[in-house]
Formats: C-alpha cells, structure tokens, sequence
C-alpha cells in the first residue's frame, strides 16, 4: 500500500492504476486502427524517422562530409527515439480536446489520454527496435552488452513525454494557440539535442544548451549505446531522472489546480 | 416508493448549484494573456458565469426508479453529468454511494473499424468495468443484441439501429447497482423497444437503482415509482410519477413555445 503510494503523487492517480483494463483496451483500440493489423502498418508509421534519417545522412555525411564513425545507426538510435518523443508530446497535447465527446459523457480520469497516446508510442518505439539495431549491425558497431540499458531509456523519456503532454493539454485547454508554439518549440529542441550530431562537437561557449536541455543526455547516451557499442556514463541517468521528477510533478500540479472543472471548459 | 427502497440514500444532493463560466469573446489565447500581462490587465477578467443548477436538494434511495422531467435547457442533462461525477457541483454536496453506469450516451467510445465484439470490451471498459465482468457478460450482450454472426464484423457496416442494439445491450447488461439514462429509452425498431422496456423493467425488479430522464409522460407514469421536475434551472416537483408527469405537462404547455420532443 505504502509502496504503491508513490505511484499516487498528491492523490493523483498518474500511471491509471485504477483504470488499468481501459488504458489496455484503449492502446489496443489504437494500435490495432493505427496499423490495420499488419507489419507493414507498423513500417508505414516508420517511414517519415527512416526518411529524415536519409536525409541527413545525405546532407551531413555526403555533402557535409562530417567525420562521425557509423553515422546511419548513429542517425537512427537519435531519430527513432526522438520520433516517439515529439509525437508523444504533440498528440498528447491534443489528446484531451480530441476526446471531448467521451470526456463530457462519461467520468474518465483525464490523464488516461495523454498516458494512452505515450503508451501506444512506446510500444511502436519498442517494434522498431530491432530495424534500429540491424542498421548498428549492418554499419559494424560492436554489439555491445550495454544494450541491455536500451529500454531505461526509452523509459526515461517516456516519463518526460509523458510528463510534458500532460502538462501542456490541461493547458491547451485554456489556451488554444499553443500548438503554433509546441511545433516551433519542438524544432528548436531537435537542433539544440544531440540527435544529427555529436555533443562534442559543440563550441565550449555554448555547451550551456546541452544541461539546460532536459532530454540532450538521453540522446548523447543512445549514440554510445547503439552508434558505438559502448557504455554510457552512469552520472547521466542521475539527471535524467531528476527531469523526469521535475515533468511529472509538473503534470500532478498542473492537474490539481485545474482538473476538476477542466471538462466545462473544452 | 418502491418496497425494496432502503434507508439510506444512494444519491443524495444537498443545496447543489451548479454554475458554469462563459468567456466573452475571442477566447483565451497564449497572445492575449501576454498581450494583457504586459498592458497590466488581468488575463482572465472577461469570464462571466450562469447558473444551469439553483439550489437542488434530493435523495433517491436503493431500488428507486426516478424520472427526472423538464423542457429543453432546464438543466436536466447537467444534473445528469453532476450525479455521474463528470462535472462537480459548484456548491453544496452530493454523494453517490455505489458505482454507476452512466448512459449518458449509448456506445461512448465506440470504434467504427472494430468489430462488435471488440466494442463491447471498449465500450466496458470505459464504462468503468473490469475484464472477468464484461468476459462474463459478453455471451448475454450478444444474444440481447440480436447481432447473430455481425458481432465479428466491424461496426462500420451496421445499421444505426444495430449500433444503438449493441450500445444498449452492453449497458443494461453490466452489473452497476445505479443506471442513469438520459432519453435512451426509444432505440431501435418497435420489437427492440419492446425488449428495451421490458429489460428496463427486470432491472428494476432486480433492485437497481434507476435514474431517467425523459420527455415523454407516458413513459414516467408507466415506469417510474417517482418523478423530480426541473423548470428554469429549479426542482419545481418531487413526488408520485402520475402527479410529477402531469405538473410536466402543465408547465410544457404554459409557456408559448410549442413543445419540442
């Protein structure tokens, strides 16, 4: 009971303990319409982070000519994950307006919906794993024994995309603009994250961006993992998860101060 | 009141109003909240209420089936939410205390690429139901439903009126001692209607509780043991369902607008 608690932040039921045959029937609603129960559903959702790959690959490694070993699975253990991350965090946002008509039907705890969506993406994250993987093996990075870590991360960033949908849906409620802003946002935090390109690269004066971003060790710590068959630094995760709280109790917050009228106002 | 009422209520309202708040025009905006910030303004002043519920007060008991009668925006859809706990009261309390089934809508969630019987675990489960229950509904759903072979086919390919079978057959047949119905009565053909008042009624034998609302008096004198009457936002009548169907009337036929459904 004591244990489970925690799961509960502030009396808010956060992970839909309570609700756990309706976040599994949801995430098989979706998955089963999302790829017509077929793999080659599941690869069409692929092909947009498999096509931005090859794009700057073109760019960064043919014309460019930039001297990072690997650079295909270097590209794709960035882009896969950051695919999951800013879909995750879009269609969360939206996920509350979207399920208006259930929502003012019948009593549903609102963050099943951005907590579905994460899920559903989560689990498409961990289908494409294995094309992730293959390009590693194919391109000649060293199999590494620290791909066993693959799925903290992934967990990792679920809990902040998570945090963060929720967070901005409750607040897209109110403030309907806020999609414009999320899309610019979003670019801008691609460029400032370690995705296309090495952190080390980066000037000394502007090494600020990388520990002010929430996710840049994430993606530096996926390129050791899979770009180069390596373990990643262990101080990392510490910070990770230090962001992972700061997006959650976000999230609680945010959903107690506004989300017991927040139904009325949609 | 029906016999197998007991003492303690399973709804209970107490001076609950309800108010809703109306932004002017243009809604809230990220732009407008910065642009009023920086003139010094605060960004939520254009927000004005109104009152949909004023000060309603009543209990319904176990195994109680109440009509709740009113004309079109008297707030009657809005008491629904409120006992459903989709919306909370702006004052006052109210206290539900056993679980419901709130058929504010028949199949809410409903996916048109999923077959019947997906649907049904769909539809329960974001009725508030668990697996092994809707498991050890589903054979009964179908057979109520009258779906036949249908049920594996995706709902896209139903008739409206297979849809509203199915959606009502996954409601009645759930295990929720409170069922609310806002007008879900009327679905289907006249043999399922049949079926519907007469499923209506073995719940009703069965001692649920039973909450309806309605706009046809009929309906409130031939089934309901009690009728609450909502006018202009106020309970105006508490009592037998052939006097609260009649004070419905009266107050229906008052007012110069002729009556809409």
């Amino acid at each position: 009971m004591h244990a489970l608690s925690i799961l509960k932040p502030f009396g808010v039921d956060l992970f839909c303990t309570g609700k756990k045959f309706l976040v599994f029937n949801l995430i098989s609603k979706n998955l089963k319409t999302k790829y017509h129960r077929s793999v080659l559903g599941l690869l069409w959702t692929l092909l947009s982070p498999l096509a931005t790959t090859l794009v700057f690959y073109f760019v960064f490694k043919v014309v460019l000519n930039v001297q990072i070993p690997h650079y295909l699975p270097f590209i794709l253990s960035g882009m896969l994950p950051w695919t999951f991350f800013s879909q995750t965090i879009l269609e969360g946002m939206e996920s509350l307006v979207m399920s208006l008509g259930l929502l003012s039907k019948v009593p549903i705890p609102l963050q099943v919906f951005p907590f579905v969506g994460a899920l559903t993406n989560l689990v498409t994250l961990s289908l494409a794993t294995p094309v992730l993987i293959g390009a590693a093996l194919l391109s000649g990075v060293p199999l590494s024994s620290s791909l066993i870590l693959l799925p903290v991360y992934y967990l990792i960033l679920f809990f902040i995309a998570y945090g963060i949908s929720t967070t901005l849906a409750i607040l897209f409620v109110i403030l309907r603009d806020l999609r414009h802003i999320m899309g610019i946002a979003l670019q801008i935090l691609f460029y400032a994250t370690p995705i296309v390109y090495q952190d080390s690269m980066i000037p000394e004066k502007y090494r600020w961006v990388i520990y002010t971003n929430p996710v840049a060790f994430a993606f530096i710590d996926l390129h050791t993992i899979v770009g180069r068959g390596e373990w990643p630094i262990p101080e990392h995760l510490l910070v990770l998860f230090a962001w992972c709280l700061v997006s959650l109790l976000s999230a609680t917050a945010l959903h107690k101060l506004l989300g017991a009228e927040l139904v009325e106002r949609i | 009141m029906n016999p197998n009422a007991s003492s303690t209520p399973v709804i209970q309202l107490t001076e609950v109003t309800k108010q809703f708040f109306h932004w002017k025009d243009p809604p809230p905006s990220l732009k407008r909240v910065l642009v009023d910030a920086c003139r010094g303004k605060m960004p939520w002043r254009k927000r004005t209420r109104f009152t949909v519920l004023d000060n309603v007060s009543f209990d319904i008991y176990r195994g109680e089936f109440v009509g709740i009668m009113g004309r079109n925006g008297a707030g009657k859809s809005t008491l629904l939410k409120l006992i459903s706990g989709i919306y909370q009261p702006s004052y006052g309390t109210l206290t539900v205390r056993e679980s419901i089934a709130p058929l504010i809508e028949l199949g809410a969630g409903f996916h048109q690429d999923l077959s019947g019987y997906e649907n049904i675990f769909l539809n329960a489960a974001i009725l508030g139901f668990g697996r092994k229950v809707t498991l050890d509904t589903a054979p009964a759903i179908i057979e109520f439903s009258e779906l036949g072979d249908m049920i594996d086919m995706p709902i896209k390919n139903y008739s409206s009126g297979m849809l509203v079978r199915l959606g009502f057959s996954i409601a009645s047949h759930l295990p929720a001692p409170i069922i609310l119905m806002d007008e879900v009565l009327s679905v289907g053909d006249i043999g399922f209607q049949m079926k519907v008042l007469k499923k209506i009624q073995d719940l009703h034998q069965q001692g649920r509780t039973i909450v309806l609302i309605t706009h046809d008096p009929e309906q409130v004198k031939r089934h309901c043991d009690r009728c609450i009457v909502i006018s202009h936002h106020k309970k105006i009548f508490d009592g037998t369902a052939l006097q609260g169907a009649e004070r419905y009337v009266q107050i229906a036929n008052e007012s110069s607008v002729p009556l809409s459904g």
